[in-house]
């Protein structure tokens, strides 16, 4: 349980790394509940790239139907994602 | 088909939707997901934002931000801002704060609507200083302004009077990007929108029974459409949240639920609908016709979509921003478009082209030329600037002698002998970005400005999806050299987030002509080679 949960920290980690430095270029800082995509932090193509990113490095293969708000609303509901894709 | 078409001349955007809420008041004028507004609450609740705004100071003629996402409320605060006499700013949250304070500053916008985005964004335009004096939405209180809670201002008394708008009063001021690092302000009328919003619900045949998906950010003039063209027809208009606009599967799911049955977008949208929106398991039977604009659409891809769509129309729209919609293309429909690129068409009737060559005459069929446009639906002026500019409209003699003032597109076009009219290019160096439109001088301008770079070149390159993305290589100054990150951040904090570049190459030197300008062809190739 405990090495799952650290796992889960890292990865978000992991996430909220490639969405500050490369997509936000370090203008501003986000937290794993902030709301990625309403507030208008991401855009269109930030997405595809951070499903190219997520693809990557997690070894996870991400349909395009899976590619809707339930799964890609903030960082801690991504991570809840790809733990139910068994991550 | 124009019912509601009683002088436009004279008419206001107010007007026209109290008119429709006098008439239609229980049809659906606005939704978005579960949320919804009649006619007659769109009228009320505008009516009580006016009131609101007319206190706190704005008269006829002032600008008034729109720094929000596009909902229900954001809505009723533009009608609101109209019906109280002022023009409304619609402002980008992506774009970099400085950027955003620019623009405030510089067309005096003193209230601002931010009712919703993050705090932490609003406070950054607001550490700029600048002439904002009263922020309504959910803020920081801070020295110099007031904040008002949207709950506050939707709750003004509901008084019938109008402002005593006229037509040729501002409505609303769009931001585009210029070349010289200042975004320019496009000054549109009641009259110009409302000519538009006619001209675009009769061309398309828009009636009561539809349902025009709202897709497009407030910011980008094809958000005209589903803002003036629908009360024109008493239709709804259907919000795309700015969220499932990014998700094609998202957005195919939320065009289902609402069952629009038209859309106007930008290629890539539609693109990406088609390629990753997952559209055999949705039903759009409801669509009956598609609009795309604001760049071209690779034929091979449209093939596709109208393929998978065939019950749909599809049109290629054409106008800048400057002038709304100038011509159209209707595709033929049930057959497959066999040419490499699509032709924007003919002009509508509400516009007047010309092809001007480059000797000042007008261009023969098959030459190239710039298109210039005289049209009621064209924008009064760039903010700051004069109506006879010269760089922005041409004077012409029209037959009976009168000057007319022609709009210089700088768009290069040329027209076939079936007489159709084809988009060949820029005459500068604007480009489109996934719709969005940029200067290449800006982005090289800016760069050329960081300490460390001492020539700078940009340039597209074609991304994955056929996409264009915005390059750059840099020769830096004497001393230690820039990193691409760093130089990408500089860029973040001045350009809106489509014109940074994806890369930024660090160089000795660059690829010269043989006239020694920078060969950014050959700079784009050799990116292209380093992806590949």
């Amino acid at each position: 349980m405990r090495r799952n949960e650290d796992a889960g920290l890292n990865r978000i980690d992991d996430l909220r790394e490639f969405v500050v430095e490369e997509l936000l270029l370090g203008t501003l800082d986000v937290a794993a509940d902030d709301d990625l995509l309403t507030s208008g932090l991401v855009d269109s193509l930030g997405i595809i790239r951070l499903i190219g990113f997520i693809e990557e490095s997690f070894q996870v293969s991400i349909p395009p139907e899976d590619v809707v708000l339930e799964n890609f609303l903030n960082l801690n509901v991504i991570d809840q994602y790809l733990s139910r894709r068994g991550g | 088909m124009s019912y509601e078409h009683n002088e436009p001349m004279t008419r206001s955007i107010p007007s026209l939707i109290h008119a429709v809420a006098d008439r239609h008041g229980d049809r659906l004028a606005i939704s978005r997901l579960d949320a919804a507004l009649t006619y007659a609450e769109l009228a009320a609740a505008s009516q009580r934002v006016a009131q609101s705004l007319t206190a706190l100071g704005v008269r006829r003629g002032d600008r008034v931000g729109l720094y929000q996402l596009q909902t229900l409320e954001t809505l009723v605060a533009l009608h609101g801002i109209l019906l109280a006499g002022g023009a409304y700013v619609p402002i980008d949250p992506q774009q970099p704060p400085a950027r955003v304070a620019a623009i405030l500053e510089r067309c005096d916008v003193r209230v601002l609507f931010s009712n919703g985005l993050a705090p932490a964004l609003v406070d950054k335009v607001l550490q700029h200083g600048g002439p904002i004096q009263t922020l309504i939405g959910s803020a920081p209180e801070g020295d110099g302004f007031q904040v008002v809670p949207w709950r506050s201002a939707a709750a003004g008394l509901s008084d019938r009077r109008l402002a005593g708008v006229k037509g040729e009063d501002l409505a609303y001021l769009i931001f585009t990007s210029g070349s010289t690092g200042l975004p320019k302000g496009i000054v549109h009328t009641h009259r110009s929108a409302l000519t538009y919003a006619q001209a675009a619900a009769d061309l398309y045949g828009l009636g009561p029974e539809d349902r025009i998906a709202g897709i497009a950010p407030l910011h980008f003039d094809q958000s005209t459409f589903h803002l003036f063209s629908a009360p024109v027809a008493a239709a709804a208009a259907c919000l795309v949240p700015e969220a499932h606009a990014r998700l094609p599967a998202s957005l195919a799911r939320c065009l289902e639920t609402d069952d629009v049955s038209v859309i106007y977008t930008v290629p890539y949208l539609l693109i990406q609908l088609l390629l990753r929106g997952g559209l055999d398991q949705v039903n759009l039977e409801r669509v009956r016709w598609v609009l795309f604009g604001g760049e071209p659409f690779p034929a091979a891809l449209l093939n596709r979509l109208m393929a998978r769509l065939p019950h749909v129309r599809f049109s290629n729209v054409y106008g800048p921003a400057e002038v709304n919609q100038c011509t159209y293309f209707h595709l033929p429909q049930g057959r497959r478009w066999s040419a490499a690129s699509v032709p924007v068409g003919q002009a509508w009737p509400e516009a007047e082209i010309r092809i001007v060559s480059e000797t000042g005459d007008l261009a023969e069929a098959g030459e190239r030329g710039e298109l210039w446009v005289r049209s009621e639906t064209m924008m009064q002026r760039y903010w700051g600037g004069a109506e006879d500019d010269p760089s922005v409209f041409a004077a012409c003699q029209d037959p009976a002698g009168n000057t007319a003032r022609f709009y210089r597109t700088g768009d290069r076009f040329s027209q076939d002998t079936a007489g159709r009219l084809w988009f060949v290019g820029r005459m500068d160096r604007q480009v489109k970005v996934r719709g969005q439109r940029l200067d290449l001088d800006e982005v090289e301008m800016i760069l050329q400005q960081h300490s460390q770079v001492n020539e700078a070149a940009a340039f597209l390159v074609a991304g994955q999806d056929n996409v264009s993305l915005v390059a750059a290589a840099v020769i830096p100054s004497p001393g230690p050299s820039p990193d691409c990150r760093e130089l990408r951040r500089y860029l973040a904090q001045h350009l809106p987030p489509a014109a940074v570049p994806q890369s930024v190459e660090v160089r000795d030197c660059f690829p010269r002509t043989g006239s020694d300008k920078i060969d950014r062809r050959a700079l784009a190739e050799a990116a292209k080679s380093a992806t590949e």
